[in-house]
């Protein structure tokens, strides 16, 4: 077992090897694992040919130390190379036939016609379904300049996506392409292309008819535009594209009401019977359900039974993660346990012997595992499980005890085996880590909380305990201080260390943890373990937040969740299968399970309103490995010591052997050499860091501009918080890049405008970052006191001519006339309610303006003064940006103003909106004074503008721009297309790179 | 074996209270109904069509 466990570790640092080295020579790494394999052969030759030429394989087995050291080191050897083949093979699994080879030679604009088969239960998201996609098909469509005659023409009919009925396009064998094709509904001068592996994941709006049709196993027709998914936008940002590509999905497709369009071709009952059994049962469980508990807790019985996670309301979703308690919804080795628990304890009721029921339990799991979508975590704790109970009935008479880890090793050889790009899927770790941390570190906690919560001790621990919360509840901006978490971190060091010594030295031991239940006692010792090796560092390094009440939530979370489990699985097994009395049965067990539901969710709300949310900078890969180390190192230090001194002692013993000598040497030597080649190659892989960064971030509509230098950073402008959508910026884009950047605090805030656009996004940036100090051409009241719209309009001329002209009369509406402004005002109120809060200072902008910590750096170059009334889209403030000989200038779309005080000559000119007049903006470009432009700009949502004058004039700019823009790729960037646009001063060099690689146009910097 | 005898002492006790608590909220919440969940589920899972009868 430890030779496996040996050899799976390897498996997997060759594997992570591959991914942080982006190692791509797959093929020579196998040939090295073929080496090395046979090399591993030559000493156990040495020492067993004789009983292998025998065939007494089991005498060999049988000696205490069957395999040679340097055998044992060679496999390991073969495994990390044999990992480094397997993940880096899989990133470049695409033969002819695959789906990213066949679309390949499309722009995003290319129409095509996939005819595939629905191969998972589509997953609700929350107004669309996620449907999986196996094409076999696929087809160019090709426009006729005359639309083809017929009702399956082009006109009205087209653009009523997914309206056809079920089954519109039946197979006509006379029509069909050679190949099995099924009628073509298009003029399609291309031939069709078969395909063999790559998925499509299609996204089916509500408000489609297929959107109620789609299902598992039917063969359908998708027509319309395919995209690849975008890949990082933004720093700190997900890479959808990867994540995409780890489950087998190489394009997207989106139906709409108004793209795209979707037919069923036939309803296939065919595929794996147990798949079908197990999408059986969750149909069943699903209507269940939905009678017999009421929305939204159904929601949440259906993600912890069924895996599905679709439906439940935003607001508790947020709960759940600034609580620490999401892991619930996603179906993990907890519910499998949990369910492997109760079918345990059944069979055991009725006096089941365990030899006989054990095959069934296993049947159970793996089918569970299929309903909720053979998510990573569920097949791993499926196989854990099951090893545990099979071992257990079969094997325990012949003394054989199964160890966890080797359990947990098999898994990971299974899962990886099969699919090696989950190895960088945050499920996947989780999963494994939790497990790992159960395995590794229960005990030690345990034994840490025995010897320090004891007497005076136990006192201390808990008074500092409740101290600490009650200070981050009373006192909320505490946790977005910088020294926050480097205080926490040497306050609990403290707290350990000054409770173990009153434990051992008091005299008052009256009450200790040791007087808890057994139980209980493990079960606190593992939320503990939990904590310190999984959730605390993982979710910082994955999500960049570290949840303060999860381990608070999680100790009534888990055990509550057992029991909803449980209850929820009795109920739809009843419900579903005993007839007459079984859905009344379900109706009373689901009723009851209604109360622990509800206490669930209320327990989440509490915890997430009392118990701040911190964000936290994300760490890097290195610093995670040095956190592990030091745990092990903490924890561990006796074994690993112990480990240590007997394996120098071997080497020693080995290296005097002349026999060994020159293998030993050789070995080492190897070792040497790859850490020496490996060193080098992530050295050179290293950036030079810049001595000045501007980052244009890809925001959609609107605009944010950050800027490093120094290790200070300075924010310009904050993007959107769309009420509506509740797409919030500050969240979604700004802080996962300060996150990433490692940013503890914003030092400055420069706003350019009142536009919603570019201040509502700084509203959940500044609840989670201390900032110190806005700036704005515009007043920003620091009372508190909210003012009313007419008030807003007073301040803010938003240059619409019914509102302006009336203003004029003395007229002004006493309430928002349109969303767009009622989102400025929500804005413009939130940003006084914030500053006010959290105390920031703040200040007025014009020319000459020292920008506090960015002196020498940012300048201010327009407003020129401070006007009465700030006009939004024509006031807005220019700044120049410099380093060395460099010039970068930032300037709001307005032209009136620009060509005055634009320096010279700037390298990059950043645009916070589209230019304005036109003209004007060509004559600055076509002279020489700019030599890029970096445009924030995409077309907003349909509801953002209705009703506002602004909208029409928005739609023909971006099209005149686009127009032009597309002429010169190398002048011009756009947000749009380019992602986040990273400008960077290196050693007085320039480097542009936009986040999203060009294809066909390359960017050269 | 004494563990296997609590474990289903527990289960049985579970499964007890479960059934008493379940019929308590039902007299006390008169809207905790097949026929009221079924509608305030509409639109959870929509392509899973269900009645207010047993299928």
């Amino acid at each position: 077992m430890g030779h496996f466990i040996l050899f799976t570790l390897a498996y997997i640092v060759g594997m992570g090897l591959a991914v942080v080295l982006e190692i791509q020579a797959a093929p020579f790494f196998l040939l090295l694992t073929a080496f090395l394999l046979v090399g591993s052969f030559i000493p156990l030759w040495q020492r067993h040919g004789q009983t292998l030429i025998e065939g007494h394989f089991r005498q060999i087995l049988q000696e205490e130390e069957a395999f040679p050291v340097l055998s044992v080191l060679l496999l390991m050897g073969a495994m990390g190379c044999f990992g480094v083949f397997r993940y880096a093979g899989a990133l470049q699994a695409t033969g002819p036939r695959h789906l990213d080879r066949v679309m390949e030679n499309g722009d995003p604009w290319t129409k095509w016609r996939v005819v595939g088969e629905v191969v998972a239960e589509p997953t609700l998201k929350n107004d669309f379904l996620e449907v999986k996609i196996q094409p076999r098909l696929v087809q160019k469509v090709v426009r006729s300049k005359k639309p083809p005659k017929g009702p399956r023409g082009k006109g009205k009919k087209r653009s009523n996506a997914g309206s056809a009925p079920a089954a519109v396009e039946a197979p006509t064998g006379g029509d069909a392409p050679a190949g099995g094709g099924y009628a073509l509904s298009e003029d399609l001068p291309e031939p069709e292309r078969e395909v063999e592996d790559g998925l499509v994941m299609a996204f089916i709006y509500q408000e489609t008819e297929a959107y109620r049709q789609v299902k598992f196993n039917q063969t359908v027709e998708l027509t319309g535009q395919f995209h690849k998914a975008s890949t990082r936008r933004n720093p700190g940002s997900l890479d959808y594209q990867r994540y995409l590509r780890n489950q087998g999905v190489f394009r997207t497709f989106r139906l709409t009401a108004k793209s795209g369009r979707f037919t069923v071709l036939a309803e296939d009952p065919s595929g794996a019977w147990w798949y079908r059994f197990a999408l059986h049962l969750r149909t069943r469980f699903l209507k269940v359900i939905k009678q017999t508990m009421p929305y939204p807790e159904s929601c949440f019985l259906g993600g912890v039974l069924l895996g599905l996670r679709g439906g439940l309301p935003p607001i508790v979703a947020s709960e759940f993660r600034k609580t620490g308690v999401s892991h619930v919804l996603a179906v993990s080795g907890l519910h499998v346990t949990i369910i492997a628990g109760l079918f345990y304890g059944i069979f055991t009721m009725f006096r089941v012997p365990l030899r006989v029921f054990a095959p069934f339990i296993v049947f159970f799991l793996f089918t569970f595992a299929l309903i909720v979508g053979w998510p990573s975590s569920a097949v791993r704790a499926a196989l854990m499980n099951s090893l545990f109970i099979l071992s257990r009935a079969y094997l325990r008479d012949y003394g054989f005890r199964l160890s966890i880890v080797f359990s947990l090793a098999v898994a990971a050889v299974y899962i990886l085996t099969i699919s090696p790009l989950q190895l960088t899927e945050p499920s996947f770790v989780l999963s494994f880590m939790a497990i790992y941390a159960l395995a590794m570190f229960t005990d030690p906690a345990e034994k840490l909380m025995r010897d320090t919560l004891r007497g005076d001790g136990l006192v201390l621990a808990a008074v500092a305990s409740f101290l600490f919360f009650l200070a981050v509840t009373l006192k909320r901006d505490l946790v977005i201080h910088p020294w926050f978490f480097t205080g926490t971190g040497l306050f609990i060091v403290a707290v350990v260390w000054a409770s173990r010594r009153l434990a051992t030295s008091s005299g008052f031991q009256s009450y200790s943890f040791e007087m808890l239940p057994g139980w209980l006692k493990s079960f606190t010792a593992s939320q503990v373990a939990i904590f310190l090796a999984m959730m605390g560092p993982l979710s910082a390094y994955y999500f960049g937040s570290m949840s303060l009440a999860a381990p608070l939530a999680n100790m009534i979370a888990i055990p509550l969740i057992g029991l909803i489990v449980q209850l929820g699985l009795i109920a739809a097994i009843v419900g579903s299968f005993l007839p007459v009395v079984g859905l009344p049965l379900a109706l009373v067990l689901n009723a009851a399970n209604w109360l622990g539901v509800k206490f669930f969710l209320g327990m989440a709300h509490f915890f997430a309103v009392l118990i701040p949310f911190p964000r936290v900078s994300q760490p890097g890969l290195g610093l995670i490995l040095g956190y592990y180390a030091l745990l092990h190192l903490y924890f561990y230090w006796e074994t690993i010591r112990d480990y240590s001194l007997a394996l120098g002692a071997a080497v020693i013993d080995l290296w005097e052997d002349p026999d060994y000598r020159i293998p030993l040497g050789l070995v080492g030597g190897g070792l040497v050499a790859v850490i020496l080649f490996l060193g080098g190659f992530g050295l050179s892989r290293l950036e030079r860091a810049p001595t000045l960064r501007v980052t244009q971030l890809d925001v959609g509509y609107g605009s944010s501009l950050l800027v490093e230098k120094g290790g200070r950073f300075a924010l310009i402008d904050a993007g959107m918080r769309d009420g509506l959508s509740e797409y919030d910026v500050g969240e979604r884009v700004i802080q996962p890049a300060l996150s990433e950047k490692f940013a503890d605090r914003v030092d400055l805030v420069v706003l350019s405008s009142a536009l919603p656009e570019r201040i509502s996004g700084l509203l959940s940036v500044a609840e989670n970052y201390q900032i110190g100090r806005i700036l704005a051409p515009f007043e920003i009241p620091t009372g508190g006191q909210l003012i009313p719209f007419q008030e807003f309009i007073k301040r803010f001329n938003f240059a619409d001519v019914k509102l302006e002209t009336d203003f004029r009369k003395g007229i002004i509406p006493s309430m928002p006339p349109n969303y767009y402004l009622d989102q400025a005002f929500q804005a413009f109120n939130g940003l006084i309610r914030r500053v006010h809060k959290s105390g920031i200072p703040v200040g007025r902008l014009a020319a000459g303006t020292p920008l506090p910590g960015f002196e020498d750096t940012i300048e201010v170059l327009y407003p020129s003064r401070a006007g009465d009334r700030f006009a939004v889209y024509y006031d807005g403030a220019i700044l120049q940006i410099r380093e060395g000989a460099h010039r970068f200038v930032f300037s709001s779309g307005s032209m009136y103003s620009l060509p005055k005080v634009l320096p010279e000559r700037v390298d990059v000119l950043f645009l916070a909106d589209l230019p304005f007049p036109l003209d004007d903006f060509w004559g600055l470009v076509s002279s020489d004074r700019v030599n890029r432009v970096a445009l924030s700009f995409r077309k907003p949502s349909s509801w953002l503008l209705e009703g506002y004058y602004m909208k029409k004039i928005l739609d023909g700019r971006s099209i005149q721009i686009d127009r032009k823009i597309r002429d010169q790729p190398g002048r011009f960037l756009q947000t749009q297309s380019d992602g986040a646009i990273q400008v960077d001063v290196v050693k007085d060099r320039l480097l542009v790179r936009p986040f999203v690689e060009r294809k066909g146009k390359p960017f050269t910097p | 074996m004494a563990d296997e005898q609590n474990g289903t002492v527990f289960l049985i006790a579970l499964l007890v209270t479960t059934l008493v608590v379940g019929v308590f909220v039902l007299i006390v919440k008169s809207d905790y109904r097949v026929e009221q969940n079924v509608v305030t589920n509409e639109d959870y899972y929509p392509n899973v069509e269900v009645t207010s009868e047993t299928d």
